[in-house]
């Protein structure tokens, strides 16, 4: 069963995508509620994908993607945002990220990701 | 009860950690006073924001989200004041780098409800909404506003990440400016959309 690491400021999030990833079959090895705290549950759980947020306090999703790729160049991050701006989502592929998903996050929106990185 | 205007610096709150702090600090003073809390923010930036229209959109948005099908919140005709009083739930969020501008998602048990329904319904039992109510909010303001970049010129450094306070009562002013107030609502329950202008 592949593993998940949700990283989300919200709490309300991390719920509902922990409830969305295990209707589709994934365990969900950790929570982290902003950029730092992923960095560090990526280096302790070493998932097989990563749910990120952006817009969090202290360190950004963005910022935590180059972090994780700069030492594991095969992380499979999914940025999940509401920023709805083209700028955001280069940015965040260029930093690394696999997959780009605009809330409100939606069960087949989390799959279809995951199975399409998941592909390639 | 200390009656006296009280007031709150965001002017060097640059980082998302600390408008958080400020705001949480803003609650913290409503519960020692009654008396009307003043926000310091910075001049507006060259390109400004063009607030009539971004509140007309944000309520728009609002609508869409939350109610989409039942049309069970009526919108309500937007009205300038220099104070706004908060209702049970008030989700911050600045709109600009600098503070210059605030956003303000203010509501009561009825709204906050149903923005854990839109969020959550599918993975949290419904009658646990409270326990989430403040992140709810905090997270439908981060979700319309996120949504608002592309049309309103702001870019992803402008917007930090939005917080909800329960300061009920509450009477806020931005010195040297008013709030444009929108009122999204159904019978006494409401959303009102509030952001600051010059």
């Amino acid at each position: 069963m592949a593993s998940v690491l949700v990283v989300d400021d919200s709490m309300v999030m991390r719920k509902g995508l922990k409830a969305i990833l295990a209707q589709g079959g994934y365990t969900v090895v950790g929570e982290a509620a902003d950029g730092d705290e992923a960095v560090k549950m990526y280096e302790e759980t070493k998932p097989d994908f990563v749910t990120m947020d952006i817009n969090m306090p202290k360190m950004n999703g963005i910022d935590a993607v180059s972090q994780i790729m700069s030492s594991h160049t095969d992380a499979r991050i999914i940025v999940i945002s509401s920023a709805d701006d083209k700028d955001t989502i280069m940015e965040a592929l260029k930093r690394g990220a696999k997959y780009y998903i605009l809330k409100p996050v939606t069960y087949e929106k989390v799959l279809d990701a995951i199975d399409k990185i998941s592909k390639r | 009860m200390n009656e006296s205007p009280l007031t709150l610096d965001l002017t060097k709150s640059h980082l998302p950690s600390d408008f958080q702090s400020k705001i949480r600090e803003m609650e913290e003073m409503s519960k020692s006073s009654r008396g009307p809390i003043h926000l310091t923010v910075n001049p507006s930036g060259e390109k400004g924001l063009n607030v009539p229209l971004f509140s007309e959109t944000t309520s728009k948005l609002l609508i869409t989200r939350i109610d989409p099908a039942e049309r069970k919140l009526e919108y309500r005709d937007p009205y300038i004041d220099n104070y706004l009083t908060l209702k049970r739930y008030a989700a911050f969020a600045p709109l600009s780098q600098n503070s210059s501008e605030l956003f303000v998602l203010n509501t009561d048990s009825f709204g906050a409800e149903l923005a854990f329904e839109h969020l959550a319904a599918f993975a949290i039992p419904k009658d646990e909404w409270l326990t989430y109510a403040k992140d709810s909010l905090a997270e439908l303001t981060n979700e319309i506003l996120g949504n608002l970049l592309k049309t309103s010129g702001m870019t992803r450094h402008d917007f930090a990440c939005p917080i909800t306070i329960e300061a009920e009562g509450t009477q806020i002013a931005v010195e040297g400016g008013k709030w444009l107030i929108r009122n999204i609502g159904k019978n006494s329950s409401s959303f009102i959309v509030a952001i600051s202008t010059r």
